[in-house]
């Protein structure tokens, strides 16, 4: 169980990047969902021992992170948002480095589980060459079977599939979901549709605060009635947005197609449409 | 629209807060420069124009790194942050890129540079300094050098990092190109002979090499120091460097190189894409349709914190040295130490190559370029390791891993280290190949492994705290800017002011004695290692510390601080206990090895200690003190303990008028010592100053004796903060026991304050001005003070049976005993009181040479040049026997001194007795000279010098040469004039004269910069090398090629004969005397002008002609050119006439003397015409250098 106790974290430019969060997080998959700059990838670093809070504090498994930073990384999978590879080393050479250094004494060990890695992250036929050369997809590959390496306990994962192509995207997920049963996989992403076909809980954040956390299908579930939808033209927008909740507009076919949350049909025409986790998400950023 | 940019690039820089500390850095260097500069002597000027523009040239080199970090910051700094695609997609053409990048770097390295003249400028307004030896501020003095010395270096400079910047896009590769540039520099001064280097010494080279030199050097200092050369102390004060010759040259030079570079940067430019890094990404490959291969296997982790760190070791080390800037670097460093090595062995026609050695070639990178190269190595790759992370952007991978912070920060340490485990195996691999080329085979392997621990550990340990720096700047430029101003301070005197003047506190100050083929590094092998040990678990405890404070991650480092403060004290982990208990006990074994088992001088105390003596003491300065007659002593040699005892008494005789009731004695300074006088008792005993005041019970009436007994107990152990010159280890022993060792009487002149400045700094009296020789003569009459103590000796020396020993003296018995086998040595003759005893596995090689038994003592490792030793012994013992009668003593003794000795090249002449360093004659390379007639030998040479000195020293000695002008006359020109007669007659009269001009420059580079007018030859001080030495060899050659050898040579035999022990001393009018004496009365004006006045030549061939005429001849017209400058310190007088002949030889193309007399120059007019039987080929002006001629360059003609 990973423990989150009112995290408050300031950068020294002044951006509060956390704001009082908790949030506790059992095994299974957890989404992170926020706009860009909510704090998701500062959560998650904290998290990854990689910077201290100003204040509150985590707990893996009844173990304080910030006393024991070690004791959490010997169980952390992690691969942020942004990384990079050292020159001139092999796919292979860099996974058994890195696998040394989690703890993988056992050489055989090792190798065999860098190379089932290479072939779940199809990289094997790529595994003697240098990472450094990887194409975009290559290496969030790579980076993905270096968080797996080892036994975690738990994976944090900051917007994993970003490069990958919709093929690519799908295995990455079947692997986590995989892998997510018994242990905490903790995925930050801005693409709602990943964490409500992954998650079983997930949390909003937004301006460092968390804004909403549960079960997607719960978090849908209030929603239920009150969304509805309809294709209007663009000079038509104005007075819906005026006096209702305009949870979204997409235009389609040079009209837009409003989703307006209301407790009633805001005028003829409205359709009353299943809610999504997108309109969960979009209503707690305006009510946050 | 460009003046924008410009004006963008120019607050990017300058708002930097780099910039304002290296601003504040350069400020510092120029007002801390000129403060150190002035703490020597001279009438030099601190605010000369020369000084500044030494200051301006020693300094340019610095800024070098600056203007590399520019370079990159300008070049760069789209790429590094990500930036590149949306500058160029803006307006911005190409030229107005380039222009304005460079513009940028231009003006800041130039604003960075003036903060120096400003520094200058605030020491001359803020210290007493400028009262004392400044003259009145001149702000063109500062201005001009700034504009001809600065300003086309940095032009320079920059355009060429610019350049490579653009080319490489690598940040390293700039900073390399940047010690590139340090190592020309570096190069050419070996061969100028710049100050810089004048530990290290520079190579005799040819004038074609120094003028290559001169141009080489990208800044100038080679040229300005070859322009700036003669320089008086009065043109030092006043002249400007002028934009002439070399020094011209050099600044068009690089001033146009700095433009092409720049035009080629511009071309180099591609706007679509040299501004990206060119990266050949992999195809992508395509996902296959197989799913899902089963889950991953599970395994056990358990952290192994030592595999752990052996993976980021491999890992560290194979990043560095898969770099291509690892390389490029390794390639540079190899470069420049073959070049030094080079210069230990290049044969040029008056250089003394040594035998390539292993000690010999690494000598000439160990103490000096292997630190300085890999500390400045260390600087800049320790700001690529450990920035390396953070700039790929693996850091957050990474640093979540549970590997240690210790852990990842050592690995990087170890891997800073592999750069001078490459950087010595390189230089070995470089030094194995030049001794294989020069058909040298003895590899001394341990030597060469030896490398790996005097040079690689402290280089470890440099690395290890420029790591510190970068964990604790948190940012590659602070951390590198941190590490600077450390090694500033911590390794260099700067560091005294702080109060940390203890070599604990003096980083890496302590460095290993220098090599010994008599006893390796053991002199002071202890005490390094105790020293590295104690700097180790310092580092340690640093890193320990730094791996607290470490940035991992996101953090900023000191936030940790705190955190280390509250909670670690409780669980506090056994390696930080570990390393500060070594550091503890090791710094307390140094301590008190240092302070306490050994007298120990904080340098900032020495000082004082000579005020003090020299106020308690000084009433004996003219008390009448006995003199030492006889020594009579047994020195006990141990050196299994690294100790020794002597004991024994002097006789001391009242050779003065007056009668003696007080003596001052003073004992062993570094050695516990005890004295008594018979019938006399201690009033003072002053122990602070080992000295003590006995008052006679009955006063020493003129003549009468007393007796001093002594003994002396010293032990070593190598770390005293001075290099002793007396040192016994367990393979080696050697004692000047007249130097520290024997106890002194009377008022020592030594330990006091001698330096007129540091006199006067310190309230001192002024020192008497010395006698001048008419005076002498006047005031004196036959009474003249003598030098020295003239002894006899009576000395037993105690060594281990497999120990040789010599001393000065007959060995007349050899005894076993229980203390090892006696030496009994005596001396019934008296001697000067100069007694050095070497003891060690020494071979000793006899020959008899005319009837004098010579022993050549060498170590078993340099028997090579023994051979020739002795055949130089015997040929100088034959050749001044002829010349100044028989040879002084029964034997001659030559004697391979310990480098530890600090016995110079130069040899050292005891009674009886020759002392060679292990550089010099052992080992010069002798092979092939025979083959090669325009190789000077130099072993013949300097063993013939220091032979003559047998007489010229040691059977006569001048009058006492502190009180006395002149002496230097007795004991320098005629040993050189002797080495000169023994080189014209042994190797010919073309190597006699080629050598000759070495020492005709080395007298006008000696006089340049003097901090007094110079004196006439005959009035020559104890210090004025350049006068005695240089000039006094001119003097008496030029006198023997105008009035004969037989005529010089008499007279000399004349004035040994009259004044040689125990007759009257001689001053130097009593060579002058003797000279005239033989001279016919019209000719003794020429004895006057080089002996009583300073004057020097200056002529020249201004046009030669030649014309063919009837008969087959030829008629040539020459016009010459010829001055004569007199000076009398302050005023100086130029003539057209010159008192000396000038010889004008002519020659045909096969070097055959065509035509060759004497013409008074002025008298016959400055045009001559010649009729000649043959073709001419070359004139030559004074081609047997009979004359000082101010520029030789011109006085040579070739006639096409």
């Amino acid at each position: 169980m990973l423990e989150i106790h009112n995290l408050s974290k300031k950068y020294s430019n002044g951006v509060q990047a956390l704001d009082n969060v908790s949030l506790e997080i059992g095994k299974g998959m957890f989404g992170l969902l926020g706009p860009n700059g909510a704090g998701k990838s500062s959560l998650m670093r904290t998290i990854a021992t990689l910077q201290d809070a100003d204040a509150g504090n985590i707990t893996f498994n009844n173990i304080d992170i910030s006393k024991s930073p070690r004791e959490l990384r010997l169980q952390l999978g992690y691969l942020p948002q942004e990384f990079g590879v050292y020159p001139k080393f092999s796919a292979f050479d860099l996974l058994d480095h890195m696998a040394t250094l989690k703890g993988i004494s056992d050489k055989k060990q090792r190798h065999e589980q860098i190379n089932a890695l290479l072939h779940q992250t199809n990289l094997f036929d790529a595994r003697k060459r240098a990472v450094a050369n990887f194409s975009g997809g290559m290496k969030q590959r790579f980076g993905i079977a270096q968080a797996l390496l080892g036994d975690p306990k738990l994976i944090i994962v900051d917007e994993p599939t970003a490069g990958l192509d919709p093929e690519e995207r799908n295995r990455f997920h079947n692997l986590l979901s995989e892998i997510s049963e018994n242990i905490i996989v903790l995925l930050s992403t801005h693409i709602v549709s990943d964490v409500e076909d992954l998650c079983t809980r997930m949390a909003i954040l937004s301006g460092g605060k968390i804004r909403e956390c549960g079960h997607p299908t719960e978090l849908i579930n209030r929603l239920t009635g009150r969304v509805w939808m309809k294709a209007i033209g663009k000079a038509e927008i104005e007075p819906f947005e005026r006096d209702y909740q305009v949870l979204s507009r997409q235009l389609h076919l040079g009209k837009i197609q409003a989703r307006i949350l209301s407790e009633v049909c805001p005028e003829d025409g409205f359709k009353c449409v299943t809610p999504t986790l997108e309109d969960v998400y979009f209503n707690t950023l305006q009510q946050g | 629209m460009i003046g924008t940019y410009c004006n963008f690039e120019w607050q990017y820089h300058t708002k930097q807060l780099a910039f304002v500390i290296t601003f504040a850095v350069f400020l510092f260097l120029g007002l801390i420069l000129t403060f150190n500069f002035s703490s020597g002597d001279g009438g030099v000027h601190t605010n000369s124009p020369y000084l500044i523009t030494f200051k301006f040239g020693l300094i340019s080199w610095l800024v070098t790194f600056v203007i590399a970090a520019f370079c990159n910051r300008a070049v760069l700094r789209d790429l590094d942050s990500n930036m590149s695609e949306l500058v160029l997609s803006t307006s911005i053409t190409k030229k107005q890129l380039i222009i304005s990048r460079f513009v940028g770097v231009l003006l800041s390295s130039i604003l960075v540079m003036l903060a120096v003249p400003l520094g200058m400028m605030l020491d001359f307004i803020l210290t007493s300094n400028a009262a004392a030896s400044a003259a009145s501020f001149k702000l063109f003095d500062y201005i001009w050098p700034f504009l001809v010395m600065i300003m086309p270096t940095v032009f320079f400079i920059s355009s060429f990092l610019f350049f490579i910047s653009v080319v490489t896009k690598s940040h390293i590769a700039t900073y390399l190109a940047a010690v590139m540039l340090f190592g020309m520099y570096m190069f050419s001064s070996t061969f100028i002979g710049s100050p810089l280097l004048s530990g290290t010494g520079s190579v005799v080279a040819s004038s074609g090499i120094q003028q290559l030199a001169a141009l080489v050097d990208p800044y100038a200092v080679s040229a300005f120091l070859q322009q700036t050369e003669y320089w008086s102390t009065q043109e030092q004060n006043t002249l400007l460097v002028g934009l002439s010759g070399n020094f011209l040259i050099n600044r068009l030079l690089w001033t146009v190189s700095g433009g092409a570079l720049l035009w080629l940067a511009f071309t180099k430019f591609n706007m679509q894409k040299a501004y990206v890094h060119e990266k050949s990404a992999d195809k992508e490959v395509g996902v296959d349709n197989v799913q899902l291969k089963g889950i991953i296997p599970s395994v056990a982790c358990r952290v192994n914190d030592l595999k752990s760190v052996l993976s980021l070791i491999k890992i560290e080390t194979n990043l560095l040295i898969k770099s291509k800037v690892f390389w490029i670097a390794m390639t540079v460093w190899v470069a420049f130490v073959s070049a030094e090595m080079l210069t230990v062995i290049a044969k040029f026609p008056f250089s003394s190559p040594a035998l390539p050695t292993t000690a010999a070639l690494i000598k000439r990178f160990q103490p000096d370029h292997l630190p300085t190269f890999g500390l400045l190595m260390l600087i800049f790759f320790s700001g690529e390791i450990f920035s390396r992370e953070k700039n790929i952007g693996i850091n957050y991978i990474l640093h979540a891993l549970p590997v240690k912070s210790l852990g990842f920060l050592f690995a990087k340490v170890v891997a800073l280290s592999v750069i001078p485990v490459a950087m010595i195996t390189l230089a070995i691999m470089a030094s194995m190949v030049l001794q294989l080329l020069n058909g040298f085979y003895e590899f001394d392997l341990g030597v060469y492994a030896s490398l790996y621990y005097f040079g690689l550990i402290p280089l470890a340990i440099n690395g290890a705290i420029c790591g510190f720096f970068q964990v604790i700047g948190n940012n590659r430029y602070v951390g590198l800017s941190l590490s600077c101003l450390f090694f500033a301070v911590f390794s260099t005197d700067l560091a005294i002011p702080l109060g940390m003047e203890h070599p604990l506190f003096h980083f890496e100050q302590f460095l290993p004695a220098p090599y010994t083929k008599f006893s390796g590094y053991e002199t002071s092998f202890g005490a390094f290692s105790a020293y590295q040990l104690y700097w180790l678990a310092c580092v340690a405890l640093l890193l320990v510390g730094a791996g607290k404070i470490w940035a991992r991650g996101n953090r900023t480092p000191y936030k940790n601080l705190t955190l280390v403060k509250l909670t670690d004290f409780k669980n506090i982990s056994p390696i930080p206990v570990a390393v500060t208990c070594i550091a503890l006990i090791s710094g307390s074994w140094i301590f008190y090895q240092t302070n306490i088992a050994a007298t120990y001088q904080p340098p900032s105390r020495i000082v004082a200690n000579k005020i003090a003596y020299e106020r308690t003491f000084a009433a004996f300065k003219d008390v009448p003190q006995p003199a030492v007659t006889a020594v009579t002593a047994e020195l006990e040699l141990m050196p299994k303990g690294r100790a020794y005892r002597l004991a024994g008494q002097m006789e001391l005789v009242n050779q003065t008028s007056a009668d003696i009731s007080r003596i001052l004695v003073g004992g062993a300074l570094s050695a516990e010592s005890e004295f008594e006088i018979i019938d006399a008792k201690i009033i003072d005993d002053n122990i602070h100053h080992h000295t003590a005041i006995f008052e006679l019970n009955t006063p020493l009436k003129p003549n009468e004796k007393t007796t001093l007994n002594f003994s002396v107990n010293h032990r070593q152990s190598g770390f005293s903060n001075s290099r002793p010159v007396n040192t016994i280890t367990q393979s080696h022993a050697f004692i000047f026991l007249d130097r520290y060792v024997l106890p002194t009487i009377g008022y020592q002149k030594k330990r006091t304050i001698v330096r007129p400045r540091l006199r006067k700094e310190h309230n001192l009296p002024a020192m008497p001005a010395m006698v001048k020789p008419e005076a002498a003569v006047a005031v004196d009459g036959s009474d003249l003070e003598r030098q020295g103590d003239w002894i006899t000796l009576d000395l037993t020396v105690a060594a281990p049976d497999d120990f040789t020993v010599a001393a000065p003296g007959k060995l007349v018995g050899l005894e076993k005993s229980s203390k090892g086998t006696i030496h009994h040595f005596t001396a019934r003759q008296p001697i000067r009181n100069i007694l050095p005893v070497a003891a060690g596995r020494y071979i000793g090689t006899e020959q008899i040479h005319s009837g004098v038994k010579t022993t050549v003592y060498s170590s078993p490792d340099s028997l090579r040049n023994v051979g020739r030793i002795h055949e130089a012994a015997a040929n100088a013992i034959a050749h001044f026997s002829e010349i100044f009668g028989p040879y002084p003593y029964e034997e001659l003794k030559i004697v391979e001194a310990p480098a530890f000795a600090g016995i110079t090249i130069r040899g050292f002449a005891a009674p009886g007795m020759l002392l060679f360093g292990e550089q010099s004659i052992f080992s010069l390379d002798i092979r092939n000279l025979q083959d090669d007639k325009i190789f000077i030998d130099h072993v013949s040479r300097v063993v013939a010098r220091e032979v003559a000195r047998q007489w010229w020293g040691h059977s006569l000695a001048p009058a006492n040469t502190d009180k006395y002008e002149g002496g230097g006359l007795f004991l320098e020109t005629v040993a050189r004039y002797a080495e000169l007669l023994s080189l014209e007659k042994h190797q010919g009269r073309d190597i006699m004269l080629g050598w000759l001009g070495v020492e005709h420059d080395r007298y006008l580079s000696g006089r340049s910069g003097l901090s007094s007018p110079e004196v006439p030859l005959y009035r020559v001080q104890d210090h004025q090398n350049y006068l005695s030495q240089y000039k006094g060899v001119m003097a008496l050659h030029a006198l023997k090629e105008t009035l004969g050898g037989d005529l010089v040579n008499g007279a000399l035999k004349e004035v040994l004969e009259k004044h040689r022990y125990p007759n009257t001393p001689p001053i130097s009018l009593d060579l002058i005397m003797a000279l005239k004496k033989f001279t016919p009365l019209e000719k003794q004006n020429l004895i006057d002008e080089w002996f009583k006045a300073t004057s020097f030549s200056e002529i020249g061939i201004d046009e030669a002609h030649i014309l063919k005429i009837e008969g087959g001849k030829y008629k040539l017209e020459l016009s010459v050119a010829a001055k004569k400058i007199t000076t009398n310190g302050s005023e100086t007088r130029e003539t057209e006439h010159l008192t000396q002949d000038i010889t004008v030889g002519i020659y045909n193309a096969d070097r055959e003397t065509i035509y060759e007399i004497r013409h008074n120059i002025a008298l016959s007019g400055n045009r001559l015409t010649l009729i000649l039987d043959e073709k001419p080929f070359e004139i030559v002006l004074d081609p047997y250098l009979a004359v000082i001629d101010l520029n030789r360059d011109n006085n040579r003609v070739r006639l096409e």
